[in-house]
């Protein structure tokens, strides 16, 4: 953890009045009134009309990579994400080849280390290929390095109710979650 | 005892007792030259099989002949059975040939039970499996084992610490297992996915998890459940590697075992699925014996339920 | 009739000198016919005739300063009574390490009455081995034989009637050596 000191300034802290952040260490060590804080040493960061919030998480996007690096890459995604706020993203599993093993997820999530400007969690696939038919391998891509815990087969939707039950009971084993679009893919 | 087995949870602890200790004088007989007693000679063992189990048909039947029962193989497929004729008709028929015991396998849970309480036959009924329910006699064998191995062959199982893993929700093994080994005063942990716990197995005396590892250095036993592969294609799990990885028992997770602990399977084994082939061939797999352990425990009850007098519905003794 | 059936009408037959006295002559007798023939195998019945057969060999040790084996042979599953009685628990059986081929075989009981126990144990015998000999030691003979049987050896004969009880006490089981007879003489069963 850095030990650099930084002070940001004049920060409105969820959108209030203009304070003064210290940050030893990697935590927030203090808040003064704007101004007020000691420069001793620190990096100042002049934060005056901006908005100080927590970090972002964006549970749903779409980094593209590996195989549409033509639209977007971990990288770019990463970019974009902090420029906008946001501290980590979990990017879906419906890539070529589809994250659905632990061998996909753990290069986004090292393709995200490398960048090192978000945490990026890749989602893993609940079926094959997003198929529906059988069961990604989600206990190899949960104790992979990407420690995957969000699974989804995102727009292609988990259709078949009994796959469904059985995501949702094996992903006990490792406290991970499912998420689904509310939607019935045969109806839309 | 009482006149049927049909649940490992017929039998308290002093009948539980009184069978592994019979089955290890019985157990004797093996090394004699002479591998058979006359106690059983003038009745009528009937293996009923609606089932196909080769091992657990010629166990019963090697015991019931070991004690000079005449043992009728009544086998489903190819019999009236097949013809749709009912399990009630099936028992009549057999008491009218005077069966004193029939040992029952059947797909459906609880055929053991409406056989036994129907009032169709006068006989002892054992359930030597029945659907996904139990198999009672499976389990004697393993806590059997497990005394010879951990107890010095005497007393019950008090303390020991059992790791049970794999297809809890279709097996009648684990069922009979967890029942009877608390009887003994085991601490037993069914290790599975939480796809293949059984609905309610929170009221089992036992304990659950879905990390084998955590349960292995402090097992005395570790006995792995057949997994069959239809059951990926039902989506209990993803893929044989992935069940294999993370439920399997390959030599790296036998040798976190502690030095004395055992390995069992009640066969027949999936080798490099459940159980790695190295480990089911150790020395500290006690597979094989199990089977031998079968024979001695299936004689114990045959000779409990059928060796003395007759006794009413539902008498103990 | 029934007011003399109490504790007070048992009385005792042998006490521990003369069961120690007896033993002492059955293992003698043993050691005579066996002219020194070192193929003697002991074979208690349990429960009781487990401790007499080891007496018997240690007393034989002391005469003729070598090691009898002594083992235990349960005859339940031979019975011939199985069926008038719930399923019985089983005893220990234990053949000594040299089996029993073509030895001389003495089974040891503590009673002998109806002969029943002897022919159950000479056909578990049979299933174990074939020996030389069999030969028959026992405490007791109370009479009352519904078999064609008869003991090598007799501690004591006791004529009895069949209403009486015979109960033989030894100090490794029951804490004490002892025989005792109880209920009527008067030939009466019950």
């Amino acid at each position: 953890m850095s030990s650099t000191t930084y002070v940001i300034r004049h920060a409105q802290v969820l959108g209030g009045e203009p304070a003064d952040l210290v940050l030893r260490d990697g935590v927030i060590a203090e808040v003064t009134a704007g101004g007020a804080a000691s420069a001793d040493g620190a990096t100042e960061i002049d934060a005056t009309g901006l908005v100080a919030l927590p970090g972002l998480v964006d549970l749903h996007t779409h980094l593209r990579e590996p195989g549409r690096e033509d639209a977007e890459t971990v990288e770019s995604g990463s970019r974009a994400a902090a420029a906008g706020g946001f501290t980590a993203v979990f990017a879906m599993a419906n890539t070529d080849p589809v994250a659905d093993t632990a061998g996909t997820v753990e290069q986004v999530w090292r393709l995200g280390h490398e960048a090192g400007l978000v945490d990026v969690q890749p989602v893993g696939a609940v079926t094959l290929g997003l198929g529906g038919q059988q069961l990604a391998e989600l206990g190899a891509m949960a104790t992979s390095a990407a420690q995957v815990r969000v699974f989804s087969d995102d727009g292609k939707c988990v259709h078949d109710a009994v796959i469904m039950r059985r995501a949702l009971e094996y992903v006990k084993a490792f406290d991970g979650v499912v998420a689904q679009h509310a939607q019935e893919p045969r109806l839309t | 005892m009482k006149r049927h087995l049909l649940s490992a949870a017929d039998l308290d602890r002093d009948d539980a007792l009184l069978v592994l200790d019979t089955a290890a004088e019985l157990a004797q007989l093996t090394d004699r030259a002479v591998k058979k007693l006359p106690t059983l000679r003038g009745r009528t063992v009937v293996n009923l099989f609606f089932e196909d189990s080769t091992r657990t048909r010629i166990s019963f039947e090697a015991a019931a002949k070991r004690l000079s029962a005449d043992v009728i193989n009544f086998s489903a497929k190819g019999s009236s059975v097949s013809k749709g004729e009912s399990l009630k008709d099936t028992a009549l028929t057999l008491e009218a040939m005077g069966a004193d015991a029939v040992v029952i396998r059947h797909h459906a849970s609880g055929a053991p039970h409406r056989l036994a309480h129907s009032g169709w036959i006068q006989g002892s009924v054992v359930n030597a499996g029945d659907g996904t329910h139990e198999h009672p006699t499976q389990s004697l064998l393993d806590a059997f084992t497990m005394r010879r191995h951990l107890a010095g062959g005497k007393g019950d199982l008090e303390g020991r610490k059992i790791t049970i893993v794999g297809d809890v929700l279709h097996s009648r093994v684990a069922r009979s297992n967890v029942l009877l080994l608390a009887t003994l005063g085991a601490e037993v942990t069914l290790v599975a996915p939480p796809t293949l716990l059984p609905v309610g197995v929170e009221t089992w005396p036992c304990a659950t998890s879905y990390d084998f590892d955590a349960h292995l250095k402090d097992a005395d036993a570790v006995m792995m459940l057949r997994v069959q592969r239809e059951r990926m294609n039902a989506a209990f799990f993803p893929s044989a590697r992935e069940y294999s990885r993370r439920y399997g028992l390959d030599a790296r997770r036998m040798a976190q075992m502690p030095d004395h602990a055992i390995v069992m399977h009640p066969g027949p084994m999936n080798r490099g699925m459940e159980i790695a082939a190295e480990v089911a061939d150790a020395p500290r797999s006690v597979i094989v014996e199990q089977v031998a352990n079968g024979v001695s425990v299936r004689m114990a009850v045959l000779y409990l339920l059928l060796g003395g007098a007759t006794l009413g519905d539902g008498t103990e003794a | 009739m029934s007011a003399a059936r109490t504790p007070d009408d048992t009385r005792t037959v042998l006490d521990a000198a003369e069961i120690t006295r007896a033993l002492t002559r059955v293992a003698h007798e043993i050691v005579e016919r066996a002219k020194g023939a070192d193929d003697l195998v002991l074979l208690g019945i349990p429960t009781r005739g487990v401790f007499l057969a080891q007496r018997v060999a240690e007393r034989i040790r002391a005469i003729e300063d070598r090691e009898v084996p002594v083992g235990a042979l349960d005859i339940t599953m031979y019975r011939d009574d199985l069926r008038r009685a719930p399923a019985r628990a089983l005893l220990p059986t234990e053949i000594p390490p040299g089996g029993i081929d073509d030895k001389v075989v003495v089974l040891v009981d503590d009673v002998l009455y109806s002969g029943r126990t002897i022919r159950a144990a000479l056909d578990a015998i049979n299933d174990i081995g074939r020996p030389r000999a069999v030969q028959l030691a026992v405490l007791v003979d109370r009479g009352h034989r519904e078999l064609p049987i008869r003991a090598d050896y007799v501690g004591k004969n006791i004529p009895t009637s069949k209403s009486e009880k015979v109960h033989v006490l030894v100090a490794e089981h029951d804490g004490e050596d002892a025989v005792r007879i109880s209920g009527h003489a008067n030939g009466e069963d019950q």
